[in-house]
């Protein structure tokens, strides 16, 4: 009997294993030009980037390069420009990471308890979001820039106060980091009140409901209700802010053109494209070097930021 | 403690923006429940009985009309100064708290000289956990109950801060039927010991009826009918009232007043004694499962001649110490209608015969004026 | 009775202070938004002698002018700037619809050998910066002579892991049910795709055009890196050219009258797609 059965299934299995290879067959198809595209412009890179970064004095006109080791690393960590730039990043993702999600989080929590305009005051606080950041970033350097003309916006705004002039784009260094630093918030907030918002909203009516008749203060809602209640999303957008800022890179050319070297205000992203192009450029591995020292800041960082998070969340 | 309803009104806007007409989901209510009584709020979904509940919490401020807590005028005070306390149809139990800290919610609250040390909130906390029987629970989240545990966790938050009023949102309609039960007897011996006034909440007129001292039957924002259960059950104020309450449902049917007599089609019901000085008119007869009496004919079988009710036969469903019997009239007032009378098992009904007729007990049997659906007998 | 009448009295006037102080502040936050824009429209249309003239500035202007808008298209090639941006996000955006379209039907619906190892491949892809593979992006298309060309701006950006996977969670949320009625009335694999699946999640489809066209109109690195030649320049390089090269440096209301031509189009489509646009970005959208 069981032979019989395996005899009438046999050829049937064989036309179903030809049909199944047939059907894979067909996906890899389907997914063949996402596979080339990502294997020559992210996996292929990815290693090459390594490769790059323990060539030294690789030359990319001659394509040639005389031995291989650390020597990169070395001239990246010895370059004071690369120092400047990493000070500039760790002090603006320092700065605007924490201050731009606590006033996320406050207007998230404005948004939440209003019902009028709500829409109207969203859809505003949203428009830095679709907006070029180049392109906005030449207007507030025309607002706070100081030139023979005129003192600029906010030095007028600053003169009712008996305070300046100072020149915000060419003057002291904390004047221009001060604009960078209010400039990245300005950019980075809509997508974290957009979360917030949402996150807030998420949280069940009936919680606050039920603190409000046992008589729970507001500020005990928000820290014991809310606050556990959104902290996921708070963490992720903690993550993602440092990871972010830590790119920061085209903002800082939006206000202070493409010289960053020149200001004093370069980021560590800057550097690897100075490395890589324009006036200093034509040193794929030096530019390696820093995207992969980046890249180590930015995933201790993150696995920091995870073990913190989780460990909280336990709690 | 009393409280008393002043012509409570709450008006919303539509929810659909184009309807200017304002939606009302209390209309004009004006009563007064009784001191350490469990009441029951009872009508169809979206009848108002939850926004009443707000209003009495305080979650919702009233359009007009004033509610009383014994004495004070409570009507403008804030939810957290009226010392209710409250469990919601989904708990709302903190989820990133355990029993004990959800339970103690309530009391860390406290301000000023109310101000509690730890050791009496953790007092207060066991106290309450222990009338709910959750003491061993007290360490465990939320999400690690079942649906019953949860509840009493509630109820024990809302009790923890010996509040004046205990308000319970639709309690039983997360639980399963049989937990439903236990839940509702648990409820009952809860208000007992506590003797709080106690307002909750149904849609489901069974819950209401077995564990209320008193229900309140509502409509569309409108008080049909106060009183006790069994009160409210065998005299309906109104046709509403009559069909909302009992299972199987009560049977209705057009008829009308004719000199004097009640009659369902060529079948008279009740004679004059009964019908009294009712104008002639055209009605709705309502007649409970319970209260045909099947007439038997020579033989002792039911011969489908005899009786004051007529109606063709479609079923009989044993259900041991009850038969149903399944029958359809020409005159439902809803064509077509399956209708259900409840008699002894020793009644013998042939299934296999077309006709039924019926006796009817008169206490069973309301009769409705067919404009205003008011009873008229 | 007195005390609680006070109360209440005492609960709505916090109620009203929350309120006001709530409002004022949202509204200060929203000048601080809006502010910028109001500038920069405000600059483009003063004249180039009155703005110069005003050492103080002024928040409005009694003769406003569009020539600073016909300079802006005629000394500087801002047209073209903007025609290859459109050109760039149309072909960007279309390119990358297909191609993650077929990916994520092979993903979530057809069955092939080594399926979850690609994917979780394709995931951890997910978490690498882009500031990484750009170094060796750039020296690729160099080599391939493909800089200053449309070629080498559009390839490196037509897959997105990220919304291959966005994509395929919302296809396999499609009842497998439909797939089999499909199959037996004979539809093939192509026609089942484009005729059931991508209408259904039209949605998500649209989400992620939107945010890809977003992505595309502001993007700046790449396009920096790979063109040199103002005749291949998009938008944001043409802004940094301009503002560096551009217009004698010091006429900043035709500088604005370009940002403002810049920032409208994307302003535009907000405008009639900000819910659409916001539900996509808060269902998983980071900026860039």
């Amino acid at each position: 009997m069981s032979s019989n059965v395996t005899e009438v299934n046999r050829p049937l299995t064989r036309s179903n294993n030809w049909k199944k290879r047939l059907s894979g067959l067909k996906a890899w198809l389907y997914l063949l030009p996402a596979l080339i595209f990502l294997g020559v412009f992210m996996i292929y890179p990815l290693i090459d980037v390594l490769v790059y970064s323990f060539e030294e004095g690789y030359n990319s006109a001659s394509q040639t390069s005389f031995g291989t080791g650390f020597y990169n690393y070395a001239y990246v960590l010895h370059d004071p420009y690369f120092m400047q730039a990493v000070k500039n990043t760790f002090i603006i993702v320092i700065i605007t990471v924490p201050l731009s999600t606590l006033l996320a989080l406050l207007i998230s929590l404005g948004l939440n308890s209003i019902k009028k305009l709500k829409e109207l005051f969203q859809t505003i606080f949203f428009l830095p979001y679709v907006t070029n950041t180049l392109a906005v970033g030449l207007v507030f350097m025309i607002m706070f820039k100081k030139t023979p003309y005129t003192d600029g916006l906010i030095n007028m705004v600053l003169a009712i106060f008996k305070r300046g002039p100072i020149d915000f784009i060419d003057g002291p260094y904390w004047a221009k980091m001060f604009v960078m630093c209010f400039y990245t918030i300005w950019v980075v907030l809509p997508f974290k009140v957009l979360i917030l918002t949402s996150a807030l909203a998420s949280v069940d009516e009936v919680y606050y409901k039920a603190a409000k008749i046992d008589g729970t203060s507001r500020f005990r809602m928000f820290t014991h209700i809310t606050l556990p209640m959104i902290s996921p999303m708070i963490f992720y957008l903690v993550i993602t802010g440092f990871i972010g800022a830590f790119k920061a890179y085209s903002d800082e050319v939006a206000i202070f053109g493409t010289n960053l070297n020149a200001s004093g205000m370069n980021t560590i992203v800057g550097y690897v494209y100075d490395m890589l192009y324009g006036d200093a450029g034509g040193y794929p591995s030096y530019a390696a070097a820093a995207a992969l020292i980046l890249f180590a800041i930015v995933f201790t960082i993150t696995v920091i930021n995870l073990l913190i998070s989780k460990k909280t969340s336990v709690k | 403690m009393r409280i008393k309803f002043e012509g409570l009104t709450k008006r919303f806007p539509n929810r659909n923006k184009k309807i200017k007409a304002e939606v009302v989901a209390v209309d004009n209510f004006t009563f007064e429940i009784p001191d350490g009584k469990l009441v029951g709020l009872l009508g169809p979904s979206g009848c108002g009985k939850s926004t009443a509940l707000n209003l009495i919490c305080g979650l919702e401020t009233p359009t007009e009309g004033k509610i009383f807590f014994d004495d004070d005028d409570v009507t403008d005070i804030p939810a957290e100064n009226r010392g209710v306390g409250m469990v919601f149809q989904s708990y709302a139990l903190y989820p990133h708290l355990n029993v004990k800290k959800n339970i103690m919610f309530p009391l860390q609250n406290l301000k000023g000289d109310q101000k509690l040390t730890k050791e009496v909130m953790e007092a207060k906390a066991l106290e309450a956990a222990k009338i709910v029987q959750i003491e061993e629970l007290m360490d465990r989240k939320p999400n690690e109950m079942s649906g019953g545990q949860q509840q009493r966790v509630a109820i024990a938050r809302a009790l923890v801060k010996m509040p004046r009023v205990l308000l319970l949102d639709e309690p039983l309609s997360n639980l399963d039927a049989r937990l439903r039960i236990q839940t509702r007897e648990e409820i009952k011996r809860i208000q007992n010991e506590t003797e709080i006034t106690t307002v909750f909440v149904t849609h489901d007129q069974e819950e209401a009826m077995s564990i209320s001292d008193l229900i309140v039957v509502m409509k569309d924002g409108a008080v049909h009918q106060i009183g006790k259960p069994q009160e409210v059950y065998d005299q309906p104020a109104n046709l509403f009232v009559a069909k909302f309450l009992g299972t199987p449902p009560i049977n209705v049917f057009t008829g009308k007043i004719k000199n004097g007599q009640l009659y369902i089609g060529e079948d008279m019901l009740l004679g004059k004694d009964y019908v009294k000085d009712v104008k002639d008119q055209e009605v709705f007869v309502g007649i409970r499962p319970e209260g045909f009496v099947l007439r038997e004919g020579k033989d002792g079988v039911q011969d489908g001649k005899n009786g004051c009710f007529h109606a063709e036969l479609l079923a009989v469903e044993v259900m041991g110490r009850d038969t149903s019997v399944v029958f359809s009239s020409a005159d439902s007032e809803i064509a077509g209608t399956r209708h259900r009378a409840i008699v002894s098992s020793d009644n013998n009904v042939d299934p296999e015969a077309k006709k039924v007729a019926f006796d009817v007990n008169p206490k069973k049997v309301f009769v409705f004026s067919k404009e205003s659906q008011e009873r008229l007998i | 009775m007195n005390d609680y009448t006070q109360l209440g009295k005492k609960a709505r006037t916090a109620k009203t202070i929350r309120l006001t102080v709530t409002y004022v502040l949202l509204g200060i936050w929203g000048l601080i938004v809006l502010f910028p824009f109001y500038w920069m429209i405000l600059s483009s249309i003063k004249g180039y002698g009155s703005y110069n003239a005003e050492f103080t500035p002024k928040f409005f202007t009694t003769s406003p002018t569009l020539q600073n808008y016909k300079d802006a298209f005629t000394q500087v090639s801002l047209g073209r700037y903007f025609f290859n941006t459109f050109l760039f996000t149309v072909v960007t955006t279309a390119l990358m619809m297909l191609v993650i379209v077929f990916a994520a039907f092979a993903f979530s619906r057809l069955q092939f050998r080594g399926k979850n190892l690609v994917f979780t491949l394709f995931l951890s892809l997910m978490m690498i910066p882009s500031e990484l593979v750009i170094i060796t992006n750039f020296v690729t298309i160099t080599d391939m002579g493909l800089r200053n060309t449309f070629t080498g701006l559009i390839l490196p950006s037509v897959t997105s892991v990220f919304y291959i996977y966005l994509l395929k969670e919302n296809f396999e949320q499609i009842p497998d049910d439909l797939y089999k009625a499909a199959k037996v009335d004979g539809t093939s694999d192509l026609k089942y795709l484009f005729r059931v699946m991508v209408p259904i999640c039209s949605p998500t489809i649209v989400t992620v055009v939107i945010l890809k066209v977003i992505e595309c109109w502001n993007s700046y690195v790449w396009p920096r890196l790979i063109t040199d030649d103002p005749q291949y320049f998009l938008v944001s390089n043409g802004i940094s050219e301009i503002r560096e090269n551009g217009f004698g440096r010091e006429n900043i209301p035709a500088m604005m009258a370009a940002v403002v031509v810049i920032s409208i189009p994307l302003i535009i489509l907000f405008l009639i797609f900000h819910k659409k646009i916001m539900e996509g970005v808060s269902r998983g959208g980071t900026k860039g």
